[in-house]
């Protein structure tokens, strides 16, 4: 995964996000992974100070996967998630996990 | 045609490609964002600060526990200082709510006092299990921990105290 923190805006902008072929598709060794980077991105942007202020630029087709299964919002070109959704991604993915 | 379609939604869920957009795009929707998030943070209410700054003392504390490496100066009194700060509050006023001298409050704070279990458990509960005791606990154990492998005052002090020693093996 590759993050960057856009400081001036006060959000974290995930830039690519891949998984190993072994842990894609219906036989994957651990489940729930793209979710724990997410996740991890929330909890970096609350440690920098910006209310778990995430945001990404998907291909059109991922748009409604990425807002049903992570809760994102769109903005734009962009989805993002802060504040009590970045939470409850951080308690579901990376707490509970 | 249908293993294509199954591929495809495969990597829907586990990946997330670089945009794809031409530079003026990715220019124009970065613009339109900075702008979305500014009226976000504007919009922000006390308590939703209150709650993002608490958030943001919790999960730093939580990465200079979990790393490796112990970073002298984020010590447990560094973050009891944040977290006074995050709940503007006064030291005065922070140590009356949790019935602590004020000057033992400032000694921690600057590292000259050990805290006890008892503090760690009225963070916890002054934080409303925000942040939990455990984790002011290991914060300062890390601290501890540090002091003891390199206080080389603290050996040299004690070496007089220790009258016979093993053999070397």
């Amino acid at each position: 995964m590759s993050v960057q923190i856009n400081s001036s805006e006060r959000r974290c902008e995930i830039r690519l996000l891949e998984l190993s072929r072994e842990n894609r598709g219906d036989f994957k060794v651990y489940d729930r992974l793209a979710g724990c980077l997410i996740a991890f991105a929330c909890k970096l942007s609350f440690k920098e100070g910006f209310n778990g202020f995430v945001s990404l630029i998907p291909k059109t087709v991922l748009i409604s996967h990425y807002m049903r299964k992570c809760f994102f919002s769109p903005m734009g070109a962009q989805l993002y998630v802060d504040g009590e959704i970045s939470i409850t991604l951080i308690t579901d993915y990376s707490e509970n996990d | 045609m249908k293993k294509n379609k199954k591929i495809s939604e495969e990597l829907s869920v586990d990946n997330i490609y670089p945009h794809g957009l031409s530079k003026e795009e990715k220019t124009a929707a970065d613009r339109e964002m900075a702008a979305f998030r500014m009226q976000q943070w504007n919009k922000m209410t006390p308590a939703d600060h209150l709650r993002a700054d608490l958030l943001q003392v919790k999960y730093q504390m939580e990465s200079v526990i979990e790393s490796m490496e112990y970073q002298g100066s984020l010590h447990f009194g560094y973050f009891l200082s944040a977290y006074i700060r995050a709940v503007q509050k006064k030291q005065k006023e922070f140590a009356a709510e949790i019935s602590i001298d004020e000057t033992r409050l400032s000694r921690i704070i600057h590292n000259k006092e050990f805290p006890n279990d008892e503090l760690f458990i009225r963070l916890e509960l002054h934080s409303n299990n925000t942040i939990p005791a455990l984790s002011w606990f290991l914060l300062a154990e890390k601290g501890k921990a540090y002091n003891i492998s390199t206080n080389k005052e603290l050996r040299k002090k004690e070496k007089k105290n220790v009258h016979k020693t093993i053999a070397k093996i």
